[in-house]
């Protein structure tokens, strides 16, 4: 572990000889911007930062550089933005399963990072083949009442925000543990697909990974956990109009993290330039096309947000 | 389906797309024979360049660059033992055993042949087959993936050269390696002695390590020692060559197709299955493994029948069959464009001009091969120390650049050190390659399949896809015990 102690020696000598003129964030950004992402690339949260890194690139007049360290989870990623100056200069990528990971591994904490600000926000939906019998959410506690075991549900891996959202909805529905299957796959996308093959009775996911498929008649949606119906899937309830009154501020969100003790003011220039962006006609059309739902949230709020997922999401699990 | 065909050729036959498609080979080329670069890294790396490319030309430099690296992940493979994508292990075998015969420009060449009938012929059974293939794909659920994965290591009785016992080991060990890490069901961590590890052991530097690194300890051991003459450095890539195995390539084309449909599974496997039933139905193929050229055409046509093979689900459902064709998924969206069950019905020219851009790139990555070839196998004339040095600092740049990261290079260099020393006990990677490619496939399914049946196997053999496959599993493992019986 030598070469670890000396780049934490060299990162601590850089932060020393830093000059702390740009405390204001009126100097920020200061020079290339590097953006550290926690997933290979290729995907959805890749992509989204990409797009984000060229915007910002255009609004702001320096390079972006986006650099991927997958691995752990998002550990390597967390590892190489803590060793970074927190002058805003260096930026990381965020996702609900960050806070799991903090909980597998025990060596970071919500505390470790700044939470900036975030872009997206997802709301889970619980969806079936078209041919399947399960008609409403109140059809799909019905059945997996009748018949203890027969039913199963797919969704992303163990103790994820997906599976938080059964369970919550599970309460709600007064079902048991053990009356449905909850079955880990590697992704959400992967969930959807032993779904559509009929491999699980139910699915629970996010709207741009069933839009296509509802479309093509493949899939309909049971619920939305969210308070509103969305625009992407004007025919599907939410929770609330299926009978079923669940706390909706569980969702899975895509943001933006920067180093501990980036000074707040720095923060709020890289927010405001993030808010800037997807206020762009080019962003807004990718958001669209990817089908995202974009949901800026600033520091503050974005921490108290964070804050409550990671209370919601240890109650669960624990 | 005609009249997409010809409108798409259209778009295809302009300017700004054949450039796209010669950048993508050209980039396909690089990543793909540098051991560590993966098409999906070289893909994703040029994705920021396409923004502002119109969306054909995109799509068609992304797709180039696929199938590209794949034809020559076979170069490194045959000439120094360091496969250049992780599917080459397989053309490893055999190929790199020819090159320390002397036979490296007959390997090369039969190599890039094989490549291109594999390549050919899927990408016809795509154009013909995509939608339809990727319904079945569906049909691939936990039972069935379980049963795949058992159909793939039970190839270990066919794999093995020698001694069964020494198969075994290098099997054991290849599925102890893929349990570190967090328990893909449970959440439960295993050997998990440093966060690092919380993903297991990156299988490509792992690869890189097993093959390149442990091949470059033996350069050293036998430095004094004269490389081998190179017999001949003409090409002889030659359809006449690969005649002799019309049977072993058209069927690997199909193998490679199909085991490519299936999301997940990917080149690697197509590569090994198909490797397995010809050193099975071969009547040479007893000498698989030790320098045998029907081992190369088996996988490499394979491998590359698997490019358009996992484009079938991309294209007709949105799901990406491998790693690059996720990355794909990318690229697409970037420009409007979102892969799914309704691009056949809302943006048909998309698919066929992916199609067609494969077929025009396909000419120009055989020509770039057949110059290439000459000079590829001139390296080997390079003093041993000098190779030594080379493709450990490309082993070891390549496991860093498959991550950005450090850890990679630990990896590498701890497998290069297992590697020698199961080379020296006589244990061939073969069953190591098998157990790190299918033990997560076999050990997730599997309890994946367990749960849904409320942990009762019936379920699993309830399924007629899976039942059969596990049945062809226990014949391929009774097999060499009849065949025993038989002689005696």
């Amino acid at each position: 572990m030598a070469f670890l102690r000396t780049a934490a020696f060299a990162a601590a000598a850089a932060a020393c000889a830093a000059p702390t003129s740009a405390q204001d964030g009126s100097g920020w950004p200061n020079g290339d911007v590097t953006y550290i992402l926690h997933v290979e690339p290729g995907g959805a949260t890749d992509v989204l930062a990409r797009q984000l890194s060229s915007g910002m690139q255009q609004e702001l007049g320096v390079n972006v550089v986006v650099e991927n360290r997958p691995g752990g989870s998002g550990a390597r990623q967390m590892a190489q933005l803590l060793r970074a100056r927190p002058d805003g200069q260096t930026i990381g990528s965020v996702t609900a399963s960050h806070l799991g990971m903090f909980e597998q591994t025990g060596q970071f904490d919500i505390d470790s990072v700044e939470w900036a600000c975030n872009v997206i926000l997802d709301p889970y939906l619980l969806a079936v083949r078209d041919d399947s019998d399960i008609e409403s959410l109140e059809d799909l506690v019905a059945k997996a009442q009748e018949n203890p075991g027969n039913l199963s549900i797919a969704g992303f891996g163990q103790n994820s925000g997906g599976q938080v959202a059964w369970m919550i909805f599970r309460e709600a529905a007064g079902l048991e543990d053990g009356t449905v299957n909850w079955i880990p796959y590697d992704s959400v996308g992967d969930a959807v697909v032993a779904t559509l093959g009929n491999h699980s009775e139910v699915v629970i996911a996010y709207p741009g990974l069933v839009r296509q498929h509802v479309e093509a008649g493949t899939l309909r949606v049971l619920g939305v956990m969210a308070d509103e119906r969305l625009d992407m899937l004007p025919n599907a309830p939410t929770y609330a109009e299926a009978g079923y009154d669940v706390n909706t501020n569980w969702q899975q969100f895509r943001g933006i993290i920067m180093p501990s003790e980036t000074p707040i003011e720095i923060q709020d220039a890289v927010c405001d330039a993030v808010e800037t962006i997807m206020q762009t006609p080019a962003m807004e059309q990718y958001i669209a096309d990817a089908e995202l739902v974009p949901g800026f949230m600033p520091p503050e709020e974005f921490r108290s947000f964070v804050d409550a997922q990671n209370e919601l999401s240890t109650s669960w699990t624990q | 389906m005609i009249a997409h065909l010809a409108e798409s050729l259209g778009y295809v036959f302009t300017l700004n797309v054949l450039l796209g498609i010669a950048a993508g080979i050209a980039v396909g080329y690089v990543v793909g024979a540098m051991p560590g670069l993966t098409s999906s890294i070289g893909m994703a790396l040029l994705i920021p360049f396409t923004f502002s490319m119109d969306p054909i030309a995109a799509i068609a430099m992304l797709v180039t660059i696929y199938m590209a690296a794949d034809f020559a992940g076979a170069i490194p493979a045959i000439l120094v033992n360091a496969p250049g994508q992780p599917a080459a292990a397989v053309t490893a075998f055999d190929g790199f055993v020819m090159t320390q015969r002397g036979e490296a420009g007959k390997a090369l060449s039969i190599s890039l042949v094989c490549s291109l009938i594999g390549a050919f012929i899927s990408t016809i059974l795509l154009m013909v087959s995509a939608q339809a293939m990727a319904s079945a794909a569906l049909v691939f659920g936990p039972a069935e993936y379980f049963a795949l994965a058992a159909v793939g290591l039970s190839l270990i009785a066919v794999l093995s050269t020698g001694s069964a016992l020494k198969s075994l080991v290098g099997l054991v060990f290849g599925l102890t390696v893929v349990t570190i890490g967090i328990d893909p069901i449970s959440g439960a961590s295993r050997y998990l002695f440093h966060w690092s590890l919380i993903d297991g052991i990156p299988f490509l530097p792992a690869l890189i390590g097993l093959f390149a690194v442990s091949e470059v300890f033996l350069m050293i051991e036998q430095g004094r020692k004269a490389m081998p003459e190179a017999i001949s450095t003409r090409r002889e890539a030659s359809f006449r060559n690969v005649w002799p195995f019309r049977r072993t390539i058209l069927r690997s084309s199909f193998i490679g197709y199909a085991v490519g449909v299936i999301p997940g599974a990917g080149a690697t496997i197509a590569s090994l299955i198909s490797y397995g039933v010809a050193k099975k139905l071969s009547p040479t193929g007893d000498s698989f493994g030790r320098g045998n050229p029907e081992g190369i055409a088996a996988s490499e046509a394979a491998n590359n029948a698997a490019v358009s093979g996992a484009l079938a689900p991309l294209l007709a459902l949105g799901v990406p069959g491998s790693a690059s064709a996720a990355v794909l998924i990318g690229g697409l969206t970037i420009h409007g464009l979102q892969p799914g069950p309704m691009l056949f019905a809302n943006d048909p020219t998309v698919p066929y001009s992916i199609i067609i851009a494969l077929m025009v790139g396909l000419p120009f990555m055989v020509i770039v091969g057949f110059i290439g070839i000459p000079l590829w196998v001139r390296m080997i004339r390079v003093p041993r120390p000098v190779v030594a040095t080379v493709v450990i600092s490309i082993a070891m740049l390549g496991a860093y650049a498959s991550a950005n990261s450090s850890f990679e290079m630990i990896v590498t260099a701890v497998f290069g050190v297992i590697g020698y020393l199961l080379r020296k006990a006589d244990i061939h990677p073969a069953p190591i390659v098998l157990a790190l490619v299918l033990g997560y496939m076999l050990e997730a399914n599997l309890r994946r399949a367990l749960i849904a049946g409320n942990d009762s196997f019936f379920a699993i053999l309830s399924k007629p896809i899976a039942a059969g496959l596990l049945f062809l599993t226990l014949l391929v493992l009774i097999s060499p015990l009849l065949a025993r019986r038989r002689k005696a």
